[in-house]
């Protein structure tokens, strides 16, 4: 409750507006002032390993293209 | 057992009224391939986040002949899978089933099952996010006006933004997809492997978020084409392994740490599949491949 006032009183806090979602209002309280609030926690509760396991195929796919980039050029500089 | 569940529960839980109201949304759903169809989810005896969504458009489909499976990561004996496997027996009395082949019904969460669907067959995702756009637009007004104007600009602006910052599009699951030429949507969180199983698939799949408050279909033999661009075409990543366990090499693979010095082994990360290449290898002689 407290995270959700503090969100809405950026404005008044003199704060920049950066256009984040926790600086829009219906974005705040459609997400964080109802039990379906709740949800998006839980659900982190269960397992991901099927995306995380996408997520790091893909991060050591792009380390192996920059490295193969990156070899060429480091020994012009040499 | 079935006079059990017909002295405690409606069937499948949810009252005929319920039903009707999600069936009204599913119909309206399959009409408009993609299109998110808010409804007016219940609450359900289980977290918000597990598989409401899910679970409801399940109950509003099922009929006492159904045989169901329910997944979760692929795998059959996960926790979120049993559970809502143990619901529907205790209030439906339905059928259960591991096998894909045979079920009628299959709720599922983060993967498409490797075997083929087939007609008649109705795969269900439970859906934590429905709207592709919200991350690039918080607004829901304004995300229900671009779809309305088929306004994706954006979200190509992003795609383009993540070839320009890391060489590829960098979205690994609940990659976005174009439906029917019309609507683009969200997967649900399964891989980008598992994507061009959407595109004309013979079954009827549906998606439900429950705390979202919204359902979307994609009807049979519909249109499905991943977003990306002329010079960088969408691909269908997974591990470049062979699965540990049935040897295959076209399935998606799981990771699994098997000891404290960072060994590991790679293996089906759908159990139905792997389980009956493992019988199929046993039959043939333990030729893997």
């Amino acid at each position: 409750m407290a995270l959700c006032d503090r969100a809405l009183r950026w404005e008044e806090l003199g704060e920049d507006n950066l256009g984040a979602p926790a600086q829009n209002e219906e974005f705040v309280i459609m997400h964080g002032d109802n039990i379906q609030a709740t949800g998006f926690v839980e659900h982190i509760k269960l397992p991901h390993y099927v995306d995380f396991q996408s997520e790091a195929e893909l991060v050591r796919r792009l380390r192996r293209m920059h490295a193969e980039d990156a070899t060429p050029s480091q020994g012009d500089t040499a | 057992m079935s006079t059990l569940v017909r002295e405690h529960y409606n069937f499948a839980y949810l009252d005929e009224h319920t039903k009707r109201m999600i069936r009204r949304a599913l119909l309206k759903g399959v009409a408009i391939p993609g299109y998110q169809v808010p409804f007016a989810s219940r609450e359900m005896p289980m977290p918000y986040g597990w598989g409401t969504g899910g679970v409801q458009v399940s109950a509003a489909c099922m009929v006492p002949d159904d045989r169901v499976k329910v997944i979760d990561q692929g795998a059959d004996d996960t926790t979120n899978a049993i559970s809502i496997r143990k619901f529907f027996e205790r209030t439906a009395g339905v059928a259960l089933t591991e096998r894909t082949a045979e079920a009628t019904l299959i709720q599922t969460r983060h993967r498409i099952p490797e075997h083929p669907l087939s007609e008649g067959q109705i795969l269900v995702y439970q859906v934590p996010i429905p709207e592709p756009l919200r991350f690039l637009e918080p607004r829901e007004t304004e995300t229900r006006k671009m779809h309305a104007l088929s306004e994706y600009g954006l979200m190509h602006v992003k795609l383009y933004e993540d070839i320009s910052q890391h060489g590829e599009i960098a979205t690994s699951y609940a990659y976005p997809a174009e439906v029917n030429g019309r609507h683009v949507f969200d997967p649900s969180p399964i891989p980008k492997f598992d994507n061009p199983k959407l595109d004309n698939a013979p079954a009827l799949q549906l998606f439900g978020a429950g705390r979202e408050q919204r359902i979307y279909a994609v009807p049979p033999y519909t249109r499905v084409r991943s977003l990306d661009f002329e010079d960088y075409p969408f691909v269908a990543a997974r591990a470049e392994h062979q699965c540990a366990l049935c040897g295959a090499l076209h399935t998606y693979l799981d990771e699994v740490i098997i000891d404290d010095e960072g060994g590991r082994m790679f293996v089906c990360s759908d159990t139905d599949y792997c389980n009956e290449r493992q019988q199929a290898n046993q039959e043939t002689g333990n030729d893997a491949g």
